[in-house]
């Protein structure tokens, strides 16, 4: 990120998951410009003064053109009722009419042209804003879909997607910092980074990971074959034959475009942080998920060792949502059942954003046992402990045990009773807290929502372009470096979502499969 | 009294010979030490400079004003330019050197160089002194020889090829040398080792060669040498020697039947050999044992030289034991009745993992110490050149207190090999390839002068004539370029015109004709075509090359502690604390390092610098 800070960029930048308002943020030379490509507002953003608030609202959408063809997900996220109502009014802003331009749809006239939603545009000019450059900020509906086709749009009028920790490194970049304050932003973009990253684990554990990673292999050893044809024309070996490249570069192609259009929009939902409910056996996990939450998903019951698989469920902790999950307690244990749950669990410790160890105030040491060793054992564990039955015990004691568990220097202690649902409150906002922050010394930082599934969109829209103009570089005969370079590329852009692949791999794999050398 | 340099170059190879012509070029007091004079410049293994990505770096080396690519201009007996049947962006010179004229040429240019002297020793020790400014590190001031002289000397460039601590090996015997007949240097090693270089091995093999006369040309096939030879150097006009064929045979079951009956007496199977030889060159038994179903391997039958007796036979390197080799030659068509002169041997050596050397090629270590070539993990004579011309510029300029030459990936395979040396350290002997430069499409054969003509005249190595003859060239292609920047030919703009693939030299010669423009060289013709064609590609790399500026601009001063960074993962800080990097696009090459742990370090840097400016 820092080679391109001259660029624009743009970022959700409200907590994941539905809420009322949310938040796109364009920040750069070119933000007001930008953001006026997608804005309909009675005067230009570009001619708004800084710390302007401006009424209007944000095309989505201008490929609507039958109420059938409104985008799925759209009428899905708003529900059946919203859809067939005029969307716009039952949202709390902006008021309609003020700096909203003629054209402007209205109501159930949307889906016959450019679909539009109503916001606010904050204009922010340089350097009074946040990063210290000019910065719009759109505010509109809650809805993570609407914010990813706000994202979108920004995209294609000419931003780059921001990557975790771009906008708070933009803004100690222009600000200036003390050592302090370096470490404490440090601190951040690394937690920004390590849940995008646990965040893209956890795609790539999901459905969409095989045909990815199959198809990142594919290009690999394409792009290794006709590198080899350049760098060791002297053997006596034709690594791929020109129509063999082809066909092969056209399967590509097509697998990847598959990918795009039907694997993503499954996935696009899936990126809401995730939250770990951990520890012994019967300290109350499930009935703890079925208060957060508020349904009684998880079966509870007196004995030891209900719940056996990992249960996830939504919920609303602060302005954000996120996926709160219920796995098997941590027990020694030599029922095999049990010691495949516990692996699921000890698993499932290590992708979460956030691990809420559950603890039975009641018990000496909270209960926890080897649990704490298993949490320290992970690699910078984020953590909130929730001192739950606090409902069975007195005042005094009550506090002493919340010393006691602090004292483990894991994170926050919250006193809860699931039961009662007394301390769930603060259970939440401290849970949001650290999801969303802010955190660090006194700094306001926001964080920067995850974009997750949008750039690896991005990154298969750029592979599939380098391929197609590889194929059709493949039929001149004396190309094979233009073609090496368009693969290349596409490797690049793939590499965003599985991993860079270096340049050495490729060798490697040349050396591996063919005899090479004089 | 103790004989006084401002630089001792150790070695007469390609490095070592490269090193000293700079450094005594650039007008620094410079003492060659080489074991033996008629040795210097000497081929040890196929007579042979250039290649694929190889023969890009000796027009390099040329342009910056370097000697190789005159040498083997002077000395090529076979020249031809590799993948032709691809675009000009990988086009590369290749030429055989005759065995006994290329170190003939190397040193009649040496010996006529102001400024040189050529002492003839054994060098058994780095001579250092505490570093005044730098409490914990020392600085060099000279070296001991073997005979109990001493040299002094603010700098020493260190360039000891397969020589220290060099073990043969031809079957389960081994002697001790550095080349076949030739002592090897074992004291020097102990020495680095005393300094606190860390020191690692290194393998590398030379295949038999067989007298010329005993040979069945008819059983193999010829390859025949370009027929109009293009030179690697910018100053050759034309190569005018004549040119020879060299022939293609191939091994066969029957040979590798010897071979695989052999393994257990084969050194590199009996725990005989243990350091990591190339991946890209294996000897042949590797080849057998790697790749058993193949039927055949290639084997180059290449003359060592106009009136050499021996032929190289390129293809089947090899440290089995004599009667193996004996019977697996004698096997392959066209050397059933082949006369070995020399027996194929492994050589095993000292180097010094690069971690420890600065992108400037100096040691971090010891100040005023430069390593190049095979000290540095790498092989070929092309890469060691490469690092013997910038490690003697940067020995000038470390006395001089000037800036160093510290050549981008952007600029030069030279950069792109140093940057891989320092970022990501060789575990095996490294070579260069053409697939290793991201800018492949920019760093061409056809336009290193333009890359690094300038570069080097500014730090005074390019002389006059160099000099006149690269700013015509320049001149011409300008007017060229403007002369084809607007307008139409056969109906469509001239630019778009040039790229057509049936647009060569004659076309271009043939639509100029008519515009009383010139007269215009076949080389500046040949830049507009070449630069045309990629025009497209190299904009868009250009984006890429802007990027990467921005990050190699960003330095990370040399006392950065990556230990004090809590942010960064313990492995990060492991990686950066034992590479050092210079700057942070270094950093973000080193394999394990992450994106985020480039925008956490320098998040760091930022805050302390801005820390000291408010202090």
């Amino acid at each position: 990120m820092l080679d391109r800070l001259d660029e624009t960029i743009v970022a959700v930048s409200s907590a994941p998951g539905r809420g009322a308002l949310g938040i796109v943020r364009v920040s750069g030379s070119q933000a007001l410009s930008i953001a006026d490509r997608v804005a309909k507002v009675g005067t230009p953003l570009a001619s708004q003064r800084g710390w302007t608030r401006v009424a209007g609202e944000v095309r989505v959408s201008d490929e609507v053109s039958t109420p059938d063809a409104t985008p799925l997900p759209f009428r899905e996220e708003l529900g059946e009722g919203q859809a067939n109502a005029a969307l716009p009014l039952t949202l709390p802003f902006p008021p309609r009419g003020r700096g909203v331009s003629s054209d402007a749809p209205r109501g159930r006239e949307v889906p016959s042209g450019a679909l539009s939603v109503p916001a606010w545009f904050y204009v922010f000019r340089r350097p009074h804003s946040y990063t210290r450059d000019d910065l719009v900020e759109v505010h509109t509906l809650g809805s993570p879909v609407v914010l990813e086709m706000v994202r979108q749009r920004l995209l294609t009028a000419g931003a780059v997607a921001a990557e975790p920790g771009e906008f708070t490194a933009r803004a100690f970049l222009a600000g200036g910092m003390d050592l302090t304050q370096a470490e404490a932003v440090a601190g951040i973009i690394r937690a920004q980074t390590d849940t995008q990253l646990r965040a893209a684990r956890r795609l790539m554990d999901g459905a969409l990971a095989a045909p990815i990673v199959a198809a990142s292999e594919q290009l690999t050893e394409l792009t290794a074959l006709v590198e080899a044809q350049i760098d060791f024309s002297e053997e006596p070996i034709e690594f791929i034959t020109p129509i063999q490249l082809r066909t092969r570069l056209t399967e590509l192609a097509g697998q990847l475009r598959r990918l795009r259009t039907e694997g993503l929009s499954a996935e696009r939902l899936q990126e809401l942080p995730h939250v770990l409910l951990l520890g012994s056996p019967n300290v109350g996990k499930s009935t703890l998920l079925n208060a957060l939450s508020g349904t009684p998903r998880a079966i509870c019951a007196a004995a030891a060792g209900t719940t056996r698989d990992i249960l996830s469920v939504p919920v609303r902790l602060g302005a954000g949502e996120a996926m709160l999950l219920d796995a098997a307690g941590l027990d020694q244990t030599v029922d095999e059942v049990l010691a495949q749950a516990r692996v699921l669990t000890l698993a499932a410790a290590a992708r979460v954003d956030l691990i809420c160890l559950v603890a039975d105030a009641g018990a000496p040491g909270g209960a926890l046992g080897d649990v704490v060793e298993h949490v320290r054992a992970l690699e910078s564990p984020r953590v909130v402990i929730a001192a739950n039955k606090c409902d069975l015990l007195g005042p005094a004691e009550q506090a002493r045990r919340v010393r006691e568990l602090a004292e483990l220097r894991l994170g926050a202690v919250c006193p809860v009773s699931a039961l009662t649902q007394a301390g769930l409150v603060a259970l939440r906002e401290e849970l949001a807290g650290v999801l969303y922050g802010p955190r660090g010394a006194g700094l306001t930082v926001e964080r920067e929502a995850l974009v997750l599934s949008g750039r690896h969109r991005e990154a298969l829209d750029e592979a599939v372009d380098a391929l197609v103009r590889a194929i059709e570089l493949s039929r001149a005969t004396d190309a094979a470096e233009l073609v090496a370079f368009e693969l290349r590329t596409a490797l690049n852009a793939l590499g965003q979502i599985t991993g860079a692949v270096a340049t050495e791999d490729l060798l490697s794999l040349v050396f591996s499969r063919f005899c090479i050398g004089k | 009294m103790t004989p006084t340099f401002d630089i001792i170059v150790i070695g007469g190879g390609h490095a070592g010979a490269e090193a000293a012509w700079a450094a005594a070029r650039l007008g620094a007091r410079t003492a060659l030490v080489t074991m033996s004079i008629p040795a210097i410049g000497r081929m040890s293994c196929n007579p042979a400079i250039g290649g694929l990505g190889k023969g890009q770096i000796v027009r390099e080396v040329d342009a910056l004003g370097g000697m190789m690519g005159l040498a083997a201009d002077r000395a090529g007996i076979q020249f031809r330019l590799l993948n032709r049947a691809k675009g000009p962006a990988v086009w590369a010179p290749r030429a055989q050197a005759d065995r006994d004229g290329y170190p003939g040429v190397v040193q009649q240019m040496l010996a006529v160089t102001p400024n040189l002297v050529v002492v003839e020793g054994i060098i058994d020790a780095i001579l250092t002194t505490p570093a005044a400014d730098h409490p914990g590190k020392t600085r060099v001031t000279g070296v001991a020889l073997q005979d109990g002289r001493t040299l002094r000397a603010e700098a020493v460039v260190l360039t000891t090829g397969t020589f220290l601590r060099g073990l043969l090996h031809t079957g389960p015997a081994t002697t001790v040398g550095g080349r076949i007949g030739e002592p090897s240097a074992d004291a020097l090693s102990v020495s680095l080792r005393a300094l606190g270089l860390e020191l690692g091995r290194l393998k590398t093999g030379t295949p038999p060669r067989v007298h010329r006369d005993t040979v069945d040309y008819d059983a193999c096939e010829v390859q025949e040498p370009d027929p109009v030879p293009v030179p690697f150097s910018y100053l050759t006009d034309g190569i005018f020697q004549p040119q020879v064929n060299c022939w293609v045979t191939y091994t066969n079951p029957v040979a590798h039947e010897h071979i695989r009956a052999n393994l257990h007496r084969a050194p590199l199977y009996t725990g005989q050999i243990r350091s990591v030889g190339p991946r890209y060159c294996p000897s042949i038994e590797d080849k057998i044992v790697r790749f058993a179903d193949k039927p055949r391997h290639q084997v180059f039958l290449e003359p060592e030289g106009y009136d050499h007796e021996r032929i190289y036979c390129n293809g089947i390197s090899t440290s089995l034991p004599t009667d193996v080799q004996e019977a697996m030659v004698h096997a392959i068509p066209g050397l059933h009745h082949a006369r070995i002169l020399q027996y194929g041997y492994a050589v095993e050596y000292d180097f010094v993992p690069t971690h420890q050397i600065r992108p400037t090629l100096e040691t971090k270590r010891v100040g005023g110490l430069f390593l190049a070539g095979q000290i540095n993990g790498t092989s070929g004579y092309e890469e060691a050149a490469g690092q013997g011309l910038v490690a003697g510029i940067n020995a000038v300029q470390h006395l001089r207190c000037a800036e160093p030459l510290l050549l981008g990936r952007d600029e030069a395979y030279i950069g792109v090999m140093i940057d891989d040396l320092i970022t990501r350290p060789p575990v095996e002997p490294y070579r260069m390839f053409t697939s290793r430069a991201e800018y492949r499409l920019h760093l061409r054969s056809d336009n290193a002068d333009t890359r690094l003509t300038p570069v080097s005249r500014r730090l005074g190595l390019v002389d006059d004539a160099r000099w006149a003859r690269f700013e015509r060239k320049a001149s011409a292609v300008a007017r060229l370029h403007a002369l084809t920047q607007t307008g139409t030919f056969d109906g469509v703009p001239i630019r778009s015109w040039l790229r057509r693939p049936e647009v060569g030299l004659a076309q271009v010669a043939d639509a100029l004709d008519g515009t009383r423009q010139g007269p215009f060289g076949t080389d500046d013709l040949w830049e507009l075509l070449t630069t045309a064609k990629y025009e497209g590609y190299v904009v868009r790399q250009q984006r890429e090359i802007d990027r990467f500026r921005r990050l190699e601009g960003m330095r990370i001063p040399p006392e950065t502690d990556f230990a004090a960074m809590a942010e960064l993962r313990t492995e990060a800080r492991e990686r950066l604390t034992r590479l050092t990097p210079a700057t942070l696009g270094q950093a973000a090459r080193i394999s394990g390092i992450s994106p985020a742990d480039i925008t956490v370090l320098w998040v760091y840097l930022t805050g302390r610098r801005t820390a000291r400016r408010a202090g």
